[in-house]
């Protein structure tokens, strides 16, 4: 109901212009935005960090799992500890580290990449890769714990390589939580703002970078602007949601 | 005290905006000649104390000037107690969020007793507000120090970036457009634009200037605008573009954290919309005691600032005492006082009489962080134009 409400709001709000007179309906919020070639920059950069964090996170959190499936719990503890850590106190740590002047920069006298402020967005999809693969690992270990170790013994007596057992075993079991918590994640970075905003560059914008500064151009007129931006953000993540639900309910691929 | 019921802050809204639209009659002076309190309008101005007594004024500020919540809380606050009436202040990141809190309760009805009694607002933020009819009308001019001290006949009084003020806020503070350089690196600061380049080209990647929009980095792109014009402006941003930190191709998103790469010694020049940063940031340890303030070109970018009362704010007499009390000339004095705040006062000091006192004092205790002329003062651009100006900035420079 909240979340309907905040939708059909913003709805109003990217279709309306308020003037001295109460509210105008209008289209001209949406028509700036598909004209607008900074908000079409601000999609691609969005998706092409959404994806490339998801595919690095879910890489790095496969090899955690199967590092760990076989460790005690105060290792897996370990391997947790950035989940409940705020993403916008990573950025920031990652900016007095990393960025030129920071403490990485004292002690080295420089690092070979720039990943503050950098154009292709690293910075933004190494934070969320060290916050999200943590996530996705927690999950593939719930989800091997469930006579996963069994039944790869199994296909060992019967002669299965480490290999054969990767593919036949480890990865359907692992394959259903995993695409639904890319998909999580996928759809989180999708509308995040406080990362990119802290490490991200100037330009180009992710799509919430993108409203945010709607609103600092023009107050009233970048309201309806920064409405329809977050609609679309949102079309997205409830797009992505949707699939992840699907998915759920066929975590085997049956 | 507050009321309840839907109408009933209305009518009180209405019934102080009426008291005090009769005080310059009662007073038989105009906006441009001061009044003696003693004497005329006192019983309008008791009937509004009266109202404000007992009520909590929320005031939305922007809140990333420790100094100036320091002097808001020290200061002004207790001096508001003493009338009766309660300080609630609101800090926000950005008056824009403040403004946005009074779009929002527009378009969803309310029309009495909003959550904003009272906002320090200036430029872009109150010519929209103006625009749509966000903002109480018919009050300002008739605030007792308002009428005694401030100039209405100044226009950079009576225009907010260009905007008639029309009776809908009341001044509060100057502020000018200053540059700060390290005096142990640098021997002779930059005076002119020309000569900005020209260091930049002698030392590539130690000039710099926070990414528009933001507010120090849009001054400062306002103030190329305002000293060359625009075009000629944007050709000379996009020649020094090469030249700046980290080759143009990332700049700082804030002052913060211009401001950093100063203290860091990474960068050559900070810059900030206030005329006593340099001691504030030297006090705190973020710049060495070597800094200096310094002008590039004729004169200080400045403007006046101002708070204003939304049209369906719940405590309309408390926000207005408050507004009064903004001007009171000690409390002005306080506010220019480089060791409190260093802001220029918007008070006309020839009318201040023996109170100018006051403010004699503040210029003995001025420091070698804050400069002792501003120059010949460069006025700030159309309201209008300062969102053009920043996508120009992105479309031609950023990119």
């Amino acid at each position: 109901m909240l979340f309907g409400g905040a939708l059909a709001g913003a709805v109003r709000t990217s279709v309306t212009r308020l003037d001295a007179g109460g509210e105008t309906l209008t289209l001209e919020a949406w028509r700036r935005l598909l004209r607008d070639p900074a908000f079409a920059d601000a999609v691609l950069f969005s998706v092409r960090i959404a994806v490339l964090a998801t595919a690095c996170s879910a890489a790095v959190a496969l090899l955690i799992a199967l590092t760990l499936r076989r460790r005690g719990t105060s290792l897996r503890a370990l391997a947790a500890l950035p989940v409940p850590v705020p993403h916008l106190l990573v950025a920031v740590v990652a900016v007095l580290w990393l960025a030129p002047g920071g403490v990485a920069d004292r002690l080295l006298g420089g690092l070979p990449v720039d990943v503050v402020r950098d154009r292709a967005g690293i910075g933004i999809v190494l934070v969320y890769v060290y916050k999200e693969a943590p996530f996705l690992a927690l999950l593939l270990l719930a989800a091997m714990g469930r006579g996963m170790h069994e039944r790869e013994e199994a296909a060992a007596v019967l002669g299965a390589t480490w290999w054969q057992r990767l593919r036949w075993v480890v990865w359907p079991t692992v394959r259903g939580p995993l695409v639904v918590g890319c998909i999580v994640v996928a759809a989180f970075v999708l509308g995040a703002f406080e990362v990119p905003l802290a490490v991200g560059p100037n330009t180009p914008l992710t799509i919430a970078e993108y409203a945010q500064q709607a609103t600092q151009d023009d107050l009233l007129a970048g309201e309806g602007l920064q409405a329809a931006a977050l609609l679309v953000a949102a079309a997205a993540s409830i797009l992505l949601a949707v699939a992840a639900v699907r998915l759920a309910k066929d975590p085997q691929g049956d | 005290m507050p009321r309840t019921g839907r109408y009933a802050p209305r009518v009180a809204a209405a019934s102080v905006v009426l008291l005090l639209a009769l005080l310059p009659s009662a007073c038989g002076g105009g906006a441009g000649s001061p009044a003696d309190p003693a004497t005329t309008g006192r019983a309008g101005w008791d009937e509004v104390l009266g109202q404000a007594r007992g009520q909590t004024v929320r005031f939305w500020m922007f809140g990333g000037d420790e100094r100036l919540n320091a002097y808001v809380e020290d200061e002004v606050e207790p001096a508001l107690d003493r009338l009766g009436v309660r300080l609630e202040r609101v800090p926000v990141s950005d008056t824009a969020d403040a403004v946005r809190r009074v779009v929002a309760e527009r378009r969803a009805g309310k029309t009495a007793g909003g959550g904003v009694d009272l906002l320090w607002v200036n430029g872009e933020n109150f010519a929209s507000g103006k625009e749509v009819g966000l903002w109480l009308e018919d009050w300002s001019r008739s605030l007792p120090n308002s009428r005694r001290f401030v100039d209405w006949n100044d226009p950079s009084i009576a225009t907010d970036f260009g905007v008639d003020v029309d009776d809908q806020e009341s001044p509060w503070q100057r502020a000018a457009f200053v540059y700060a350089y390290d005096r142990s690196r640098i021997k002779e600061p930059p005076d002119s634009f020309d000569a900005l380049l020209a260091h930049a080209r002698r030392h590539p990647g130690r000039v710099t200037y926070p990414a528009p929009p933001d507010f120090t980095g849009s001054a400062f792109v306002r103030q190329v605008v305002a000293e060359k014009g625009e075009d000629q402006a944007f050709a000379f941003l996009r020649e020094l573009n090469p030249y700046l930190y980290r080759k143009g191709e990332v700049f700082p998103k804030s002052q913060a954290e211009l401001d950093q790469l100063f203290g860091d010694g990474l960068i050559d020049f900070a810059m900030a919309y206030d005329a006593n940063f340099v001691d504030a940031a030297v006090g705190k340890g973020l710049f060495a005691p070597s800094a200096r303030p310094f002008l590039i070109g004729g004169g200080a970018l400045t403007n006046v600032s101002y708070v204003t009362i939304p049209a369906n704010a719940a405590h309309v007499a408390g926000a207005m005492v408050l507004a009064d009390l903004l001007l009171e000339p000690r409390l002005q004095a306080r506010k220019a006082d480089p060791s409190v705040l260093g802001n220029p006062t918007v008070l006309e000091v020839s009318r201040l009489g023996e109170q100018r006192r006051l403010f004699s004092r503040t210029a003995v205790t001025r420091s070698e962080y804050v400069l002792r002329s501003l120059g010949s003062p460069v006025s700030e651009l159309a309201a209008a134009d300062v969102a053009p100006l920043e996508q120009r900035w992105r479309r031609e420079v950023l990119r």
